[in-house]
């Protein structure tokens, strides 16, 4: 499960960022100690990374760094759920979740307007897949429960979402990585959503 | 953070006390607080020592101190020698004299004038030494400005923006002296040094990796690597050199 590795001095070179920057964004925390992977060389040691998900932040921190402060922008990585919450109108008008999906929430979890940041989370993954038509509206519900229970087994640990079907019958799982899954035969993988991706995008939604 | 209406803890003599929350906490003499702290002021002249965290807005320490969990301050000033047995995070901290620091020190604003020892990580905007030091993980700041002093200090690995290594002056008569009979030799021993704008001198390295790296006199380094404008003194020895 673990992706390709890129070496400091490949990053620096394709990202067109110098070694000052890469340790000020690691000193705050904007690039997370896991990602530095010692690996011995004939040189001694070198650090590796691995690469998507380091590309991908980079890419991230040097597009939004003009507008936030690097303190900001630590919170926006940082996994930990903060402590926000929501009404159902603010969902909305932050394009949180459509109403139709909303609503479909709100039947689930019936009752409170008030939203804390785990079923802002939920809401926002059932938004992201049904309105991409990877799941239907009942299937959303099944997954919704998966969520619930997940969100409090893993809390604030790494954690993926595995949607699929086997004869058309829908099912998911949460699973926290690094591990391995192995599926029957006639079970179709539909989709695959990393929970600290999707944190990232709902909390730049909520900055 | 504090609550100013609180009162203040005196130590004067020798005595002990619980911990909790104050505005001042003053040693004078020999004093031992047994819990956490959470106080605007602790000043400890003569001997000291905290059992538990400690948070404040300035910590000061004339004479030895210990601190057994986590000190967080504003300002942390060691004035004689001090052991910190969990991590450190403050705005400033000057060690003046000698300090352990058992754990990781974050900061704004480093400054030693005498020797320090870390065990972890040293994470700051700027570094300033002029002594000796060891750090036994990473040292991580924006800038990076050392004056060797007396022996040898020693870092995992370095990292920065602009780093800058030299030995310092030979203020006195008798240390140029013994460094004429080999004895006085400050030098800086590290595995890798990566930086963008790199001057050194008096260091051994395995790897120094940057955009304009200058090496001066007395180093000893495996391997430079450089993107753009590249000098060496003389009396040093670089056994490979790449351009990038």
């Amino acid at each position: 499960m673990e992706d390709d590795l890129i070496s400091k001095k490949d990053l620096l070179e394709l990202t067109d960022i110098s070694y000052g920057q890469l340790y000020r964004w690691k000193r705050k925390g904007l690039i997370p100690e896991e990602w530095f992977i010692k690996k011995s060389s004939f040189t001694g040691q070198e650090t590796f990374f691995p690469k998507n998900r380091i590309l991908s932040r980079i890419d991230k921190i040097k597009n939004m760094k003009e507008d936030i402060s690097l303190d900001d922008l630590a919170d926006v990585f940082s996994p930990t759920l903060d402590k926000i919450s929501l009404d159902a109108d603010e969902m909305t008008e932050r394009n949180i979740v459509t109403k139709d999906v909303l609503k479909i929430y709100l039947d689930f979890k019936g009752g409170g307007e008030v939203f804390d940041f785990n079923d802002i989370l939920s809401a926002f993954i059932l938004n992201k897949l049904i309105v991409s038509g990877d799941i239907s509206l009942d299937e959303g519900l099944l997954l919704l429960e998966v969520l619930c229970e997940g969100m409090t087994k893993f809390a604030g640990d790494p954690s993926e979402v595995y949607l699929m079907r086997k004869l058309g019958v829908f099912s998911c799982f949460i699973i926290s990585p690094p591990c391995r899954v192995c599926f029957d035969k006639g079970v179709r993988l539909i989709g695959k959503v990393s929970i600290s991706t999707v944190i990232e995008e709902l909390k730049l939604k909520l900055v | 953070m504090y609550d100013s209406s609180k009162a203040d803890l005196r130590i004067n003599g020798s005595g002990s006390a619980a911990g909790g929350n104050y505005n001042v906490v003053k040693i004078s003499g020999t004093g031992k607080i047994s819990g956490d702290i959470l106080c605007s002021e602790f000043h400890i002249s003569g001997s000291g020592e905290a059992n538990g965290n400690v948070e404040s807005d300035s910590f000061k320490i004339n004479g030895s101190g210990n601190v057994k969990g986590n000190l967080k301050s504003q300002e942390i000033k060691v004035n004689g020698s001090a052991n910190f047995y969990g991590d450190i995070s403050c705005n400033n901290i000057t060690i003046s004299g000698s300090s352990d620091i058992a754990k990781n020190l974050d900061a704004q604003m480093v400054k030693i004038n005498g020797s320090a020892k870390i065990v972890g990580d040293c994470n700051t905007e700027k570094f300033h030494s002029c002594g000796e030091f060891e750090i036994g993980g990473l040292l991580n700041a924006d800038d990076i400005y050392v004056e060797l002093y007396w022996s040898r200090s020693h870092v995992k690995e370095i990292g920065g923006e602009n780093i800058r290594v030299m030995r310092g002056p030979n203020r006195h008569g008798v240390l140029k002296f013994l460094g004429l009979l080999g004895v006085h030799s400050p030098s800086l021993e590290t595995d890798s040094i990566e930086g963008d704008e790199i001057y050194l001198e008096n260091t051994t390295a395995k790897v120094v990796r940057g955009n304009n790296v200058t090496i001066g006199t007395g180093c000893s380094i495996g391997l430079v690597e450089y993107k753009g404008v590249y000098e060496k003194s003389g009396d040093t020895k670089v056994t490979e050199e790449r351009k990038i």
